[in-house]
């Protein structure tokens, strides 16, 4: 485990200086994790969860709270930290309350992934409700699979204006879904 | 959607550097103290005396309790922006009520009974009750908007913690204006009034700081 945290940090290290591939492979990596933690923690509740839109919001939360990992710290915590709070989150916002034991963490063995065939999921859902220009955007960077330049072109705007709606649009995604109750 | 076109656009956002934590945690507190300072020049003044009132032994007392608990709540404050930190609020306040505790227990023993009552009462403890939280307000909402950038772990006790913080800037402008020295009012209506913004802090924190 401290050697997979080691290389998650050098990782995001990577990614705050700018290194976008090196973070997309920790969030990659990630992955499989959240996927088993998600199962197991969740399916205690015997109710349905759409364990991969856990793993979507929580990849959301990571991402958009990236900014309080302090690169002097240890990784591990500060994702494991994260990874509860959302889990919690996610359960009580579909009517349930969870503990996430700390050490929950140390024998996950990492989902075999078939990330599963999915419909839609309902962070797609939540897209439909974002103003026009993020949705588009994020539309357009997430399911067309474009690269911003290709958006910006197709949208008739600048770059700048596509990373600017793109940020916005993930801020708001996560609003949304933090508002959404069952 | 897909999982892995989630990432992708994640890998994407990332032209800008996000603030550190520290920093805007310290930006925005310091913009509530400034706030409260022009809402205290707004609608109170410093009390006549208080060039020469600062240096009693009262005062500055009043002055330190106040100070002691900014530090302390304030350090636990930037700690509850990072989702792994551990809080306790008990470490902060305990310095806090020990210190307290040890000037009422000067002030009880070194005056008789029957002067403990009006030192009570002080001239106007519900100017305190009023004017204390009402300082404390704007520190209040520019402290948690710090939280909010953060990733507190236990919503509700961080409130509580930006409330202890936004309280002790309230009290250490309100001892400024307060004539009342006594340990004893301090201990009471201060404390009073600073609960009443931590219990405050804690609603809004509940409902404001959930990421």
């Amino acid at each position: 485990m401290m050697d997979q945290e080691l290389e998650w940090s050098s990782w995001m290290r990577a990614g705050n200086a700018g290194d976008n591939a090196a973070y997309a492979r920790l969030l990659a990596s990630l992955t499989p994790m959240l996927r088993g933690l998600a199962r197991r923690n969740l399916t205690r509740t015997r109710l349905e969860f759409d364990l991969e839109d856990v793993v979507q919001e929580t990849l959301l939360a990571i991402h958009l709270k990236r900014h309080t990992w302090e690169e002097t710290r240890p990784f591990g915590p500060w994702v494991r930290a994260i990874i509860r709070h959302k889990l919690v989150d996610a359960a009580r916002r579909r009517g349930f309350r969870i503990e996430v034991p700390i050490n929950d963490f140390t024998d996950v063995l990492a989902a075999p992934t078939p990330n599963p065939e999915r419909s839609v999921g309902s962070v797609e859902r939540y897209l439909d409700e974002l103003p026009t220009r993020q949705k588009d955007v994020v539309r357009a960077l997430t399911l067309d699979g474009a690269t911003i330049r290709e958006t910006a072109s197709r949208l008739r705007t600048s770059e700048g204006n596509v990373r600017v709606a793109l940020h916005r649009g993930l801020a708001a995604l996560a609003a949304r879904i933090r508002r959404f109750e069952t | 959607m897909r999982t892995e076109d989630l990432i992708r656009a994640l890998a994407d956002d990332s032209a800008s550097r996000p603030e550190p934590v520290a920093r805007c945690f310290v930006t925005l507190a310091l913009a509530g103290v400034l706030a409260a300072a022009c809402v205290f020049t707004l609608i109170l003044t410093p009390r006549p005396d208080l060039s020469v009132a600062i240096a009693t032994p009262r005062v500055m007392f009043k002055l330190v309790v106040a100070l002691i608990l900014i530090g302390a709540a304030g350090s636990l404050a930037l700690r509850a922006m990072r989702p792994e930190a551990q809080s306790s609020l008990l470490s902060t306040l305990v310095p806090v009520l020990a210190l307290l505790g040890v000037g009422v227990a000067a002030e009880l023993i070194g005056l008789p009974p029957a002067a403990w009552r009006q030192l009570l009462i002080g001239s106007n403890a519900l100017a305190c009750v009023t004017l204390l939280p009402l300082l404390s307000l704007l520190p209040l909402g520019t402290i948690l908007s710090a939280l909010r950038y953060g990733a507190p772990s236990q919503p509700r006790l961080a409130g509580a913690t930006a409330g202890l913080l936004a309280g002790g800037i309230g009290a250490a402008l309100y001892a400024l204006h307060c004539p009342d020295d006594s340990p004893l009012f301090v201990a009471v209506w201060y404390g009073l009034s600073i609960t009443v913004v931590t219990a405050l802090g804690a609603a809004l924190g509940a409902r404001w700081l959930r990421w």
